[in-house]
């Protein structure tokens, strides 16, 4: 069974931020130390409600956001690429050839999900794959899953086919902090748990509609680009 | 490493595009000698020439620079890639046709041709950096203040040949102001349009992350519009004082101030880098 237009699913209802999906996308692909094709980012957030009564209240919501490449629909990398390196092939997988990539990093810059990542040693950029070769022809007649889905201990991070996905689980791609979802179209669904549906459009955090909202991705360091 | 190289590339593309738009200018209008022209069209030759080289160095892998031009059809970079190439063959070629008695017309035509390569060089430069993911600068301040460097190096460094060179001609330091100062008219524009981008994401922006990373933009286009401002009253003060503007010597440390504001410049707008999303 081949999987097309693939795509990621996260529960944020049981994913716990053990981050092994993380480490087992560097164990997997043998990514150098800075290279993280795989992120957990942790978003806090919220503040105390002062009340007409006197009384406080808060609002405050944490939760773990494991983002590797979304695949996109349009991906803004393969549209920056000079070299055409960045390719997406026709089952919806975006990878790199680097025996083209010139390593100049202009990828970097247009994804707002900082998938591509430079490759120091080798001077080319890098990137989730969707562990291809797996993914896409199996080991027989079944699909295998890319390593950090086969990783996840709670079964919060799945995959398979994106309109599948979209018809059978609530999900959506636009959550704090990521991008507005019409930037790229990423092939992304995440179902959050009910406390952080607040969090759920940017739109209606910002200051525009009258609530500005306080919230941070608390492990910049950790998630940051080598 | 990457910025200073991005940095040295821009400056020395923009530098090159704006000393040949005023040394063909000047000779279109008659107000250089032909001894001058070929000069400062070397001098452009030798920028746009040491640009391309110097771009080299920000790539991790320079072996694949041929395949560069791939992704015309899609990639901004691709683009500018092939408009600098095309205007530093065209600047070339400028010089080696004036090399040799060829006709006029034909001279006359390639240097149309090259003046517009260069306007094209300056928007497809500005054009790599429009990009959504990235709204600090996704506007027009980002070509207008590469059109600004342009006028203003290359005004700066027209007049600074006519002075060391004096060929007769140094008297003409209102043709060298007027682009000077539309360059620093441009740059100052194009900075109003940062501090005003930066301060209205500041609205917009949903986080804390987010709104610290815009704060420092913001007071980071202040100053650079601050600098500028007081670099155009300056131009116009010694400008008006002429004998500042034509003493060689006066000159040069104007023209040293200018380029190592502009690097600065330069500098702080890859610093404001502000990318939405993660």
């Amino acid at each position: 069974m081949k999987t097309t237009s693939p795509a990621f699913f996260i529960d944020l209802e049981i994913c716990t931020g053990c981050k092994t999906c993380m480490v087992a996308c560097k164990d997997k692909n043998d990514l150098a130390p800075g290279i993280r094709w795989r992120r957990v980012y942790e978003f806090t957030g919220g503040q105390w409600i002062s009340h007409a009564d006197g009384t406080y209240t808060q609002d405050v919501i944490t939760y773990y956001l494991s983002i590797g490449c979304n695949h996109c629909d349009d991906p803004a990398c393969v549209k920056a690429c000079p070299t055409k390196a960045m390719i997406k092939d026709a089952s919806g997988v975006v990878y790199i050839d680097d025996s083209r990539c010139v390593g100049c990093r202009y990828c970097e810059w247009a994804c707002p999900y900082s998938a591509p990542q430079f490759n120091i040693d080798r001077g080319v950029m890098s990137k989730c794959n969707f562990c291809r070769t797996e993914v896409m022809e199996g080991d027989g007649n079944e699909t295998t899953p890319p390593a950090c889905v086969a990783a996840c201990p709670t079964r919060a991070l799945r995959f398979g086919n994106y309109d599948t996905l979209q018809k059978e689980l609530d999900g959506s791609s636009e959550i704090a902090p990521l991008p507005d979802a019409t930037l790229t179209s990423p092939h992304l669904l995440i179902h959050p748990a009910e406390k952080q549906v607040v969090a759920l459009n940017r739109v209606n955090m910002s200051k525009k509609n009258g609530k500005q909202a306080n919230g941070m991705i608390s492990n910049p360091e950790e998630v940051k680009n080598a | 490493m990457h910025n200073l190289s991005l940095v040295a590339f821009t400056l020395l593309i923009q530098s090159a595009v704006g000393v040949l738009w005023i040394s063909l200018i000047h000779s279109w209008m008659a107000l250089s000698g032909k001894n001058i022209f070929n000069h400062m069209i070397l001098f452009s030759v030798g920028l746009a020439l040491t640009g391309l080289l110097v771009a080299l160095f920000h790539l991790g892998n320079p072996k694949n620079s041929p395949l560069a031009l791939s992704n015309i059809a899609h990639s901004k970079l691709s683009r500018e890639i092939a408009s600098v190439q095309s205007f530093a063959i065209g600047v070339v070629a400028i010089f080696l046709i004036s090399q040799w008695d060829t006709n006029i017309y034909f001279q006359v035509g390639w240097q149309i041709i090259t003046f517009f390569l260069g306007m094209w060089s300056i928007w497809a430069i500005s054009q790599v950096y429009l990009l959504k993911a990235v709204p600090v600068w996704n506007h027009w301040g980002t070509p207008l203040d590469f059109l600004g460097t342009a006028l203003l190096m290359g005004g700066i460094i027209t007049r600074l040949f006519q002075l060391t060179m004096m060929d007769g001609y140094q008297d003409r330091l209102i043709h060298h102001s007027i682009f000077i100062l539309a360059g620093g008219t441009c740059k100052i524009i194009s900075l109003i349009f940062f501090v005003k981008i930066n301060s209205s994401l500041l609205e917009e922006a949903c986080y804390f992350s987010d709104r610290k990373k815009i704060n420092d933009g913001r007071r980071n286009g202040l100053w650079r519009l601050s600098v500028y401002v007081s670099g155009v009253l300056l131009c116009l003060l010694m400008t008006t004082l002429s004998e500042g503007l034509s003493s060689p010597a006066y000159f040069a440390m104007f023209f040293i101030g200018t380029a190592g504001v502009e690097v600065w410049n330069r500098l702080c707008f890859y610093r404001i880098f502000y990318r939405v999303g993660i």
